[in-house]
């Protein structure tokens, strides 16, 4: 993992020194890890919570991804799905999915950069 | 060989990264929901710990921990919950529920790992613990269970050893059956009146019940004494006499072959009866001699019963003599000599000697 790369993750929203202390100062196994992201469904599962108007499954959801989120530090992300997940977790299914778009910019952030570096998963 | 360490979240990424914490120290099993976990448990109850995700399809965290407590899973494997949010509310529930710890997301790998190595020590150490004190219990109840039934065998034996000496006594026709009785009954009458004014004796409930129980065994060593002399209508010879007084030691040997198979508490007691219920208080007793206090209680208490029934009952040399001369002979002195303290409890019992003497034929 260059500098180039660090700087790229860093401009998507990743605190890549906090990341790289929770995968035990090993870049190969937070690059690893990365790769799985992009696999991970816990933000497909979020939007079609949404489109479906199912509050239980978009507080779950988001609950997961902000789990994910903060594992790897993308602290725009884990900010915006735990913001969501607060309102669905009342019960407002309005205001969270209006959250939901914040997560989306984030999410798609990331995952443009982890493309352009991994390229497609 | 590694322990397995189950790790259950629907989140493929968070049980891989937790996973790779661990792997190296554990064997790492994963599932993803409350149902696999379950099944993987019953399957496997001795697995180390459990990581615990607390919100995943088909069965909650909160659920699994339920559904171990009613396997009675909770005593011995760790549940570390997987927490994402570190609501308190859920952490209560959770730990009220059974967990034993909690991880937040985002994982920090040196607390995973020490929450983990802790938890499991801590199960480690107790289900140790604890299975040595079951052990230990098991084998003290068994102790226990053994000595009671010897306990029981040795009473037993000396009840049977007991019958059958007093038996010997009886069919020699040298003392009834009822005589044994009667002086057993005195005994116990003397004993609980000795015990209840003076104390100085020490004599718990006890140790006069021993006393009873040995009294039968006074005159045992009249088995050892020939019928000529034994069974003379009339008076004896000096040496008769003589030979007479030998069944105070003689029965001390017979008892001495027998003492190895008592306690040692009631094989005394026999012994002091058996040798010493001739004894005086002033000193001209036999066979020892024995002065005052030195004439061990039990002794003293059984001479004055076996005393009073000798001169209330007939025997093949005397009539029987009425039962307020006979205390008024023994009370004066005139048949033997007493402590004044065994005189004064007698004094006091000797109503119910009467009763006894009538009631016991």
């Amino acid at each position: 993992m260059n500098e180039e790369i660090k700087t790229k993750l860093t401009e998507a929203g990743m605190n890549v020194d906090d990341a790289l202390e929770r995968f035990m100062n090993s870049e190969s196994m937070l690059e690893k890890f990365l790769k799985k992201f992009m696999a991970d469904p816990s933000y497909k599962s979020l939007i079609d919570a949404v489109n479906a108007n199912d509050n239980d499954a978009a507080f779950a959801a988001s609950h997961t991804l902000k789990g994910v989120a903060a594992n790897f530090s993308f602290e725009e992300l884990r900010a915006k799905s735990s913001d969501s997940c607060e309102e669905f977790r009342a019960g407002r299914f309005e205001s969270g999915a209006e959250i939901v778009k914040g997560v989306t910019a984030a999410y798609e952030k990331i995952i443009e950069t982890l493309t352009a570096i991994y390229g497609a998963e | 060989m590694k322990k397995t360490i189950l790790i259950a979240d629907d989140n493929a990424m968070n049980r891989e990264l937790l996973g790779a914490y661990l792997e190296g120290d554990y064997d790492i099993k994963m599932v993803e929901d409350g149902v696999q976990t379950i099944d993987y448990l019953k399957d496997n109850p001795d697995t180390l710990l459990l990581l615990l995700d607390l919100y995943m399809p088909n069965m909650t965290g909160f659920e699994v921990l339920e559904k171990i407590r009613e396997m009675g899973l909770d005593k011995t494997l760790p549940v570390i919950l997987i927490s994402g949010d570190g609501s308190v509310e859920a952490e209560e529930k959770g730990f009220d529920l059974g967990a034993t710890d909690f991880v937040h997301k985002p994982f920090e790998p040196a607390i995973v790992r020490k929450r983990v190595k802790n938890a499991a020590e801590l199960y480690a150490s107790r289900n140790y613990l604890e299975q040595k004190v079951t052990e230990q219990t098991e084998s003290i109840r068994k102790q226990n269970g053994i000595l009671r039934e010897q306990a029981r065998k040795l009473r037993e034996t000396n009840e049977k050893i007991i019958d059958v000496l007093g038996t010997t006594v009886e069919f020699r026709h040298m003392d009834s059956f009822e005589h044994i009785n009667r002086v057993e009954a005195f005994t116990k009458c003397l004993g609980e009146q000795i015990a209840k004014d003076y104390g100085e004796f020490k004599l718990s409930q006890e140790d006069i019940e021993r006393i009873v129980v040995a009294s039968s065994l006074h005159d045992i060593g009249k088995i050892a004494i020939s019928d000529s002399i034994l069974l003379k209508p009339g008076k004896l010879t000096k040496e008769e006499f003589d030979e007479m007084k030998t069944h105070t030691t003689r029965g001390c040997t017979i008892l001495d072959r027998v003492r190895g198979i008592w306690d040692d508490d009631f094989g005394k007691v026999c012994y002091d009866i058996c040798r010493h219920h001739h004894e005086r208080y002033d000193g001209k007793g036999y066979p020892d001699g024995l002065v005052g206090e030195d004439i061990p209680i039990a002794a003293q208490i059984v001479s004055v019963a076996d005393v009073y029934d000798a001169l209330v009952c007939k025997r093949v040399y005397k009539e029987a003599i009425p039962k307020d001369e006979a205390c008024r002979m023994i009370l004066e002195g005139e048949c033997g000599c007493f402590s004044p303290k065994l005189l004064d409890a007698f004094r006091k019992c000797k109503d119910e000697f009467a009763t006894l003497a009538e009631k016991i034929i």
